[in-house]
């Protein structure tokens, strides 16, 4: 889970997640607490769903709004 | 000086054996020179001489590993050459591969060795740090011009000589890069060299660009209900009083931290001694952006996961040493397999 | 308008009766600079010695070296911005410089204490914290100049305002040096007119310079800068007599004003390229896509100025390398033929790689080594200190591993001749 992803992507990391600042990976204090929290359950969902995500290499993986939905899916 | 004993290897094909269908040939040893070898000798001169030719087929020398090996150590030791010179395989894989295996078979017992093919061959892909191949193009017609550059190397390896930079001996770099005074100053190379960029001359860059490992990815997981998820930070985060004095920077390990029945981490509890970036948020407001406990946590008891493992890992990711960073990240791993953990969160800064 | 600059060698340099250079000689009257820096009542205790090439010795806590030069023709001041000083553009006119030497700013901080020391020296962005002036371990440029080490005990102020009593002070004090030779007639005179030839291809030299603005806030003044500026902003194109004159500085301020690239592309203006500009690109950008818009922007403007080749360096490596490539990666896009000049990473045995993240639009690189210096030796004399330095610093001291992070001897501008090369 990197704010930087150009750097794991080049050392051959496999599966990464994008975060938001290198200050706060998981999530934004920009935010209000209820929006920030819900960031931070966002990006540890989509890290969750590239474990169960086949990859051939580096692959990067954005949280979006579409993944809560997508671990609905795989959770059952 | 007497002349340098050399022994040349080389393929079926090239051993005049046959095609394909002779790519499972034994080892044989042939006295003197065969095949392309001819040539290899004339570029050689009164200089060296080929005692003996080992010929096997590509299929052969690459699968059977185990014989190969034995048959081909016994025909160096019968012929003690003073170096080995294999192929040129040009662009063809196995027979590459089998070069670069014979020149660390011969490198093992004590005899320098130099191969030819192209820069991509498997052979160079596979074992291009450990042997010295010259690049060469794909066809064999470049026969005469590649055995004069293998003769040179291996006259200089064979009567002991050093092999100077890569560039200049004419083989391609393996990586290993080490420290070199140039004639003019790093600013006028540089200004030189954009010049000659936008004259169109050509240019020597002075890296020769070299990438991490490939790692080969592991398996998607199935349903992650039955899984155990441990979670590593390279954020520096640790117990408030760092007591086990976890570095800001260049940390050479990683410490264990037990999160059992940890709900999440607070500032009272957790910091960040990260020494590269501004920690005021981690250390203020919430550790959880370094290790997202608490989302994980309710994930947990959602029923999304199995469970979370009762330890982190904690290190600090500013200017680390790669080995350090590989043999961290190995010892993590295994600790991790052995415990029968299922997947690993990592927050990288 | 071009810049003409008056180059006044120094061969030797002592204290005496008066401040005056003369035929290479530099004689400093001491009571004079000592009461011109003591008329500010917040500097608590101040000394002056000095160094010279060759001798054994070890110059400690020092965070700055400023080379004197003053504006003799034309707007503004050498070192503008910075402590007060006007902000007017400069790098027309006549500048005089005094060639082979320094003054070098030396901080006590004995009384602060170890971790407040060690704080005020990251907010300042402040180089390794000793040099030797001989032997094998003499690998940084301040080694091969005349040293006016000002010594000055921290004063108990917060940051911003102990970095403009120490800088104004030893700014004050490389003035008076300047002054010297402002009515002299110069030995060497090197013109510079940056005039565009309308036959040339143009190139442009972009630094990447770190913001101290993570640590210090976006109106700081601490750390290196930009007509004073040190926040994260966006790429200030400037001309190479701008840069010649000191307007980027502070930090390592006599490298950044006597830049080797600048120079070299100044001397070969209007003969195969036209020196069409400095863009002073910021680094610190903690947000990927923010890095990416950031080398967007620079080759944008390389561009924009008429480029077709870029010279780019860096200042600091670690995360701030990934926007030095993404400027490459955006300048070869866009057309503009780029070389990277930089120090590389220790190899570890091969285990490592040159650069930390290696795209490939790194075709054409220059190399400066990995810094590594030597084990130290032992030293006759400590400097540095405002009253006798600790024991430690005049005995052996172990080698420095060339690496990002290990500040001591990096060339990012290419000033020496080391470098790697692939076996």
């Amino acid at each position: 889970m990197s704010a930087l992803p150009m750097i794991p992507l080049a050392v051959g990391a496999n599966r990464i997640v994008r975060g938001v600042r290198v200050e706060h990976v998981c999530g934004d204090p920009a935010l209000s607490e209820e929006m920030d929290r819900a960031l931070t359950r966002r990006i540890v969902q989509t890290a969750l769903g590239a474990l169960q995500t086949q990859v051939d290499g580096p692959t990067l993986f954005e949280p979006s709004e579409g993944v809560a939905q997508k671990e609905a899916v795989h959770a059952s | 000086m007497g002349k340098i004993s050399v022994v040349h290897y080389i393929n079926q094909f090239f051993g005049g054996i046959g095609g394909e269908e002779h790519a499972n040939e034994p080892v044989q040893v042939s006295d003197g020179p065969v095949g392309p070898g001819r040539a290899l000798q004339q570029a050689l001169g009164a200089d060296a001489e080929i005692t003996a030719t080992i010929i096997a087929g590509d299929n052969y020398f690459v699968e059977e590993v185990g014989l190969a090996s034995k048959a081909a150590l016994e025909a160096l030791r019968r012929h003690a050459p003073q170096v080995i010179v294999a192929g040129p395989a040009f662009d063809a894989g196995r027979y590459g591969l089998a070069c670069a295996q014979m020149c660390r078979l011969a490198q093992d017992a004590g005899i320098p060795a130099v191969t030819a093919m192209t820069s991509d061959n498997t052979g160079v892909i596979t074992y291009g740090a450990d042997i010295v191949a010259v690049p060469s193009g794909s066809s064999p017609a470049e026969m005469q011009s590649i055995m004069a550059k293998l003769a040179g190397i291996a006259v200089k390896m064979g009567s002991g000589g050093e092999l100077g930079p890569a560039d200049g001996e004419g083989y391609l770099p393996r990586g290993i890069r080490k420290p070199l005074v140039r004639e003019k100053s790093g600013a006028i190379r540089a200004v030189d060299m954009m010049e000659a960029r936008l004259m169109g001359d050509s240019f020597t860059s002075e890296v020769f660009i070299k990438q991490y490992d490939v790692v080969q990815p592991s398996d998607a997981l199935g349903s992650l209900k039955e899984k155990t998820i441990a979670l590593v930070t390279s954020g520096g985060m640790v117990p408030r009083g760092n007591p086990d004095r976890l570095s800001n920077a260049r940390a050479e390990g990683a410490f264990r931290y037990d999160i059992e029945g940890v709900r999440e981490l607070t500032v009272e509890g957790w910091e960040s001694v990260h020494g590269g970036f501004n920690t005021r948020w981690l250390n203020t407001k919430d550790p959880g952006y370094a290790l997202p406990l608490r989302a994980v946590r309710e994930l947990e008891e959602e029923g999304a996961i199995g469970k979370i493992h009762n330890t982190y890992y904690a290190t600090t990711g500013n200017q680390t040493a790669v080995t350090a960073a590989k043999r961290m990240g190995g010892e993590i791993g295994r600790e991790l397999l052995n415990q029968h953990v299922d997947a690993v969160l990592l927050v990288a800064t | 308008m071009p810049l003409e600059v008056g180059t006044f060698p120094v061969r030797e340099m002592s204290f005496g009766s008066q401040t005056r250079w003369q035929d290479g000689i530099l004689e400093i009257d001491r009571d004079e600079i000592l009461g011109l820096v003591m008329e500010d009542p917040q500097l608590p205790n101040v000394a002056l010695d000095i160094v010279r090439p060759g001798e054994s010795v070890r110059v400690i806590n020092y965070a700055d070296i400023v080379e004197p030069k003053v504006k003799v023709d034309g707007p503004g001041t050498v070192y503008p911005g910075i402590c007060g000083r006007p902000t007017t553009r400069v790098g027309e006119g006549r500048t005089h410089r005094l060639d082979g030497c320094a003054v070098v700013e030396c901080i006590d901080t004995g009384g602060m204490g170890a971790e407040q020391g060690s704080n005020m020296r990251r907010q300042s962005g402040s180089p390794a914290l000793y040099f030797d002036m001989s032997g094998t371990t003499a690998v940084t440029p301040n080694a091969s100049r005349f040293g006016l080490c000002l010594i000055m005990e921290a004063p108990d102020l917060g940051p911003e305002d102990r970095h403009r009593v120490i800088h104004s002070a030893t700014l004050k004090v490389a003035d008076r040096l300047a002054e010297t030779v402002a009515h002299l007639e110069a030995p060497e005179l090197e013109r510079f007119d940056l005039t565009p030839d309308p036959s040339l291809q143009g190139a442009v030299f972009i630094p990447h310079l770190a913001s101290s603005e993570w640590v210090a806030g976006p109106r700081s003044s601490l750390g290196f800068s930009v007509y004073g500026q040190t926040r994260l902003s966006a790429p200030w194109l400037l001309e190479g007599t701008e840069m010649l004159d000191g307007a980027v500085s502070q930090g390592r301020s006599l490298v950044l004003s006597n830049n080797p690239v600048v120079e070299e592309m100044c001397r070969r203006h209007g003969a195969s390229f036209n020196f069409v500009g400095c863009i002073i690109q910021r680094t610190n950008w903690t947000m990927q896509v923010e890095k990416e818009m950031a080398a967007e922007r620079a080759a944008h403007l390389a561009s924009r100025v008429g480029a077709q080749a870029a010279i780019v360096t860096t200042n600091i490596r670690g995360q701030r390398f990934v926007e030095t490539v993404l400027t490459v990666q955006a300048c070869e896009q866009a057309g503009i033929k780029t070389v990277l000049l930089s120090g590389e990473e220790d190899p570890e045995g091969g285990t490592a790689p040159p650069f930390l993240v290696s795209p490939p639009e790194l075709v054409a690189v220059v190399s400066t080594g990995t810094g590594y210096v030597p084990a130290f030796p032992a030293v006759d004399k400590v400097v540095g200190a405002i009253s006798e330095a600790d024991e430690q610093w005049y005995g052996e001291m172990p080698a420095i591993p060339g690496r990002y992070g290990a500040y001591h001897n990096e060339d990012n501008y290419g000033i020496g001749r080391e470098s790697l090369v692939d076996f």
